[in-house]
């Protein structure tokens, strides 16, 4: 019921209800946040009977779940200046694919959401892609066909790309929810027969959507690409942590496969929110600054402190660095390939692969974190623009702030939110309940290794306190003697001004302009990794091989045949909807 | 855990902390030392490090005259230089440094103490990467130097894993202390070389911050690197680590914690040797980084197919009668220490 209500404030005009304006918005948040609220509330007791809320759709853990994450994702796509839009109807039929019990009501209510949250025209393909491998997966098929095509758009959701408009910033996070409801809902059938090949392709693909995404954030020019890059982390993940759930499962480690599930519920109760937050606090950034062009921000701290400071935090999350709730997820993804560790070494390079694969992500993951925090809030402003970008007010932060709060809060409790959560996992491992994890601490499945947040963030903040404390009294203390800078030429100094001046800086006079103001540009990070990663020497060599020139031609006449069908790419959705079309009718004929 | 145990423990982890404090920057300037006299240049004073430290401790950041605006790097000094000394600092207590039973040991998870080391240094950096473009390269430079030694820490983990079904660092290195680094030990001794790529390489120019933060700044480095040595070291020689809680009386305490501190200051000394052998080789920039990572990543390989060769041996008591050598020969290989999961 609110989450109709949420939607219905949403898209009535705000003189139809008359109330004063910005108060509809509030109204509208304040559904969603019941939403949330209820979704948690209902969330222990839901395992019961199971019950109808409407035809075609009942009350379950997993869905309470997926609730809670849609709606807090519709109550971030409610925008502060411009009400109305189709993203909060999008979440709301999101929000409907959640409780959908019956495959049909799920392809409709999934569909819908995924069609109203299209991107523009020009790339209206991958959307109708993505809709239509979603009600491919939905509709009954040949043998495993189901199952296979619940992976394949599961990945496909969750590689959308980001949106450069405002409105459309959490747009991605939308999608991936669906694909990995989708996946949920599919793969957890009691009919469903999950093959090794599904949970490789689970555990392989989401590790290789995760390394497409933070490469993506390494070398785009584009903020909206770079942030959602970021933020399609978690989704990545989750994908990932499914995998290994069957994995575990397969191989009869209950223990195991709880903490696989476990990863998957901590990861959409604590590093989905700070997603969606990151997206959207992007999203306003790229607002106020009027570009999108990573190369035309910088500086943010000094304009804008209240996005900056949010921005800084999100980030902080989602670099998977402790004590934040990335490293969470982090530390349970690394416990439970241990935990699926085989004797022997032959037999162990598969999870000692996936082990030095999730350490090259947490690597890259840092380089691209460092690159947007050098691009975005630090330096100088690169354009006359950006050094006008005007602060958020908090009203228009508070979703993005709460979602954050809720995440946080909700980091530092991992036992709690597990103990909350108890039916989900139930449901994920098909098993009977385990032992509950104490409060604030997480258990490995070895029952020896641990992990408290709260704690290593109550040690960290105490440490900078007193560093902080010790400080300011050691500055204190000494700045009753002045201290004078040594200086060979005691006269007037560069940059300077003095009376005579009428307030102009003394200049230099080898720069009588000043300093040239150089900062890094937006190939620092692709530049730095390849000229470690690469010789160069190796390349004057490949470049003088007659096949490598043959490959070269071959390519460019490739490039050239594709850009005199560049025409063609407006009746891509044609074709991708009659193909797909044709393989739903084909299927259906077969089964 | 009796009172005096956790009085104990506390008094233990604040003369760590108090030692890492004193130790880590005199460990810097001695690698700079010795680094600079098997490069041939003059060197500097062992306690200059120190010194600096101290000297800009007191004094506020100076506003740099230049057109550059200077808030960006002031505030963002300000901002996280207690952060990343706080990260450093952490990651210390959570590391036996020469004894084990610290107040902090059921924390001190290997992956978190390796993580909260490049969070250290990862912040450290904000500053200069607030810079104009010549600095600001540098200084992510450095950060994907630390970032390709990343992923064999990952392998470390499943090293300590496979030793002890737990990635708890105190536990495992407490089981181990008894092994001979040579035999049953000898995996941990490459791991603990593969740690030392972590290590910052010494400037081969001069870089001192100004200003309290600069001083703050400097001496998380100084803690970090001392923490990798540590960690390092704990690996290739756990039964350097003393027992304090477990001696029976006083006395005993004192000589052990007293035989502790040494072991440690002595191998972190020899390896800060070792590291600073290295500078000896004329490697460029880019050159060193890509050894370093190979190397580490080499070793962490070898190590854990070592570990997991000496695992699958079988033991002595089926071996044929022509494949034994003696019945007075060590074990070669250690017997299988995963409880948990296999008695599940």
């Amino acid at each position: 019921m609110p989450v109709l209500l949420a939607c219905l404030l949403s898209v009535t005009a705000e003189r139809w209800i008359g109330l004063p304006s910005g108060q509809q918005r509030l109204a509208c948040q304040g559904m969603w946040l019941v939403a949330v609220l209820g979704a948690l509330v209902v969330l222990p007791w839901s395992a019961g009977d199971a019950r109808s809320v409407l035809p075609f759709f009942t009350l379950d853990p997993l869905g309470c779940l997926f609730l809670g994450v849609f709606a807090i994702l519709g109550c971030c796509s409610e925008r502060w200046i411009r009400p109305g839009g189709r993203l909060p109807l999008a979440c709301a039929a999101a929000c409907l694919a959640a409780f959908a019990s019956d495959t049909a009501a799920l392809m409709v209510t999934g569909c819908l959401a995924l069609v109203l949250a299209f991107p523009e025209r020009q790339k209206a393909s991958a959307g109708c892609l993505r809709a239509l491998l979603f009600a491919a997966a939905c509709s009954p098929g040949a043998v495993h066909g189901s199952e296979w095509m619940a992976i394949v758009a599961a990945l496909v959701c969750a590689a959308g790309a980001g949106r450069r408009q405002p409105d459309f910033a959490v747009a991605p996070m939308l999608e991936s929810g669906c694909g990995l409801l989708l996946l949920c809902r599919i793969l957890l059938r009691s009919d469903s027969v999950i093959t090794p090949a599904m949970t490789a392709t689970l555990i392989a693909g989401g590790m290789m959507l995760a390394f497409v995404r933070v490469f993506s954030t390494l070398t785009t020019r584009k903020g909206s690409t770079a942030n959602a890059g970021l933020a399609g982390l978690p989704a990545a993940l989750s994908i990932t942590s499914l995998g290994l759930l069957f994995l575990a499962g397969a191989s009869g480690s209950a223990l195991t496969a709880h903490a696989a599930a476990g990863t998957l519920v901590l990861g959409l109760v604590t590093l989905w929110p700070v997603a969606i937050a990151f997206l959207r606090t992007g999203g306003l950034i790229a607002e106020g600054a009027g570009s999108d062009h990573l190369g035309r921000l910088g500086g943010l701290i000094l304009f804008a402190p209240r996005l900056a400071g949010l921005f800084a935090a999100t980030l902080l999350i989602l670099t998977f660095l402790p004590p934040a709730g990335g490293f969470t997820i982090l530390w349970l993804l690394v416990e439970t390939a241990l935990g699926l560790l085989p004797d022997g070494f032959a037999a162990a390079l598969p999870s000692l692969a996936f082990l030095l694969a999730l350490g090259v992500l947490v690597a890259l993951t840092g380089l691209a974190a460092l690159r947007l925090a050098a691009l975005l809030l630090l330096g100088s402003a690169r354009s006359p623009r950006m050094a006008a970008c005007p602060d958020a007010i908090w009203p228009a932060l508070a979703p993005v702030s709460g979602s954050l709060l809720f995440a946080v809060v909700a980091g530092f409790v991992p036992g709690g939110v597990l103990r909350l959560a108890e039916p989900v996992l139930q449901q994920l491992t098909a098993a009977p309940r385990l032992t509950p994890q104490p409060f604030f601490t997480l258990v490995a499945p070895d029952g020896l290794s641990s992990w408290m947040p709260v704690g290593v963030t109550a040690l960290l903040l105490m440490v900078v306190l007193v560093i902080r404390m010790a400080q300011q009294q050691a500055l204190r203390s000494r700045t009753s003697a002045p201290v004078l800078k040594r200086e060979i030429l005691s006269d007037i100094h560069t940059g300077e001004t003095t009376p005579w001046l009428g307030g102009l800086t003394t200049r230099a006079p080898w720069l009588p302009f000043g300093e040239p103001l150089i900062w890094s540009g937006v190939d620092m990070a692709p530049s730095s990794l390849r000229s470690v990663l690469f010789l160069r020497g190796r390349r004057r060599i490949m470049s003088r091989a007659r096949m490598l020139r043959c490959g070269a031609r071959w390519l460019h006449r490739l490039r050239r045949m594709l850009r005199g069908t560049a025409p063609l790419a407006d009746h891509a959705t044609a074709v991708v909807l009659v193909l797909v079309a044709l393989g739903i009718s084909l299927s259906a004929l077969m089964s | 855990m009796t009172l005096l145990q956790i009085v104990l423990s506390a008094l233990l982890t604040v003369l760590q902390l108090a030692l890492v404090v004193l130790v880590g920057p005199l460990l810097s300037g001695f690698r700079s030392f010795i680094s600079a006299r098997m490069a041939g240049v003059p060197a500097p004073p062992v306690l200059r490090r120190w010194f600096v430290i101290g000297r800009e401790w007191g004094h506020a950041p100076p506003v740099p005259h230049s057109d550059a605006p200077p808030l960006v790097t002031g505030m963002i000094a300000g901002l996280v230089a207690p952060f990343s000394l706080a990260a450093a600092v952490c990651a210390a207590l959570l590391v036996p440094a020469f004894t084990l039973g610290l107040l902090t040991r059921s924390w001190s998870d290997l992956l978190l103490v390796g993580l909260l080391l490049v969070l250290a240094r990862f912040t450290a950096l904000l500053p200069e990467l607030a810079q104009p473009a010549e600095l600001a390269t540098f200084a992510f430079g450095r950060a994907v130097a630390l970032a390709l030694v990343l992923p064999c820490l990952f392998l470390l983990v499943a090293l300590l894993f496979s030793a002890g079904a737990t990635t708890d660092l105190a536990s495992v290195l407490a089981g181990m202390s008894h092994e001979n680094p040579f035999v049953e030990g000898a995996p941990f001794v490459l791991a603990g070389a593969a740690m030392l790529a972590a290590v910052d390489p010494v400037a081969k120019s001069a870089s001192e911050e100004q200003g309290s933060d600069g001083a703050l700044l400097m001496l998380s480095r100084d803690m970090a690197a001392l923490t990798w040595l540590t960690l390092a070291g704990d690996f290739m020689w756990p039964g350097s680590l003393a027992s304090v809680l477990d001696c029976s009386s006083f006395l005993s305490g004192c000589g052990a914690l007293a035989l502790g501190v040494l072991c440690w200051l002595l191998r972190s000394f020899l390896l800060a040797v070792i590291l600073a052998t290295g500078r000896a080789f004329a490697l460029g920039d880019l050159a060193a980084v890509r050894l370093r990572a190979a190397s580490a990543l080499l070793l962490a390989v070898l190590a854990l197919q070592l570990m997991t060769a000496a695992r699958l041996m079988p033991p002595v008591g089926v071996m044929p009668e022509d494949n034994r050598v003696s019945e007075n020969t060590p074990s070669a290989h250690p017997t299988i220490r995963r409880t948990g999961i296999e008695k599940r």
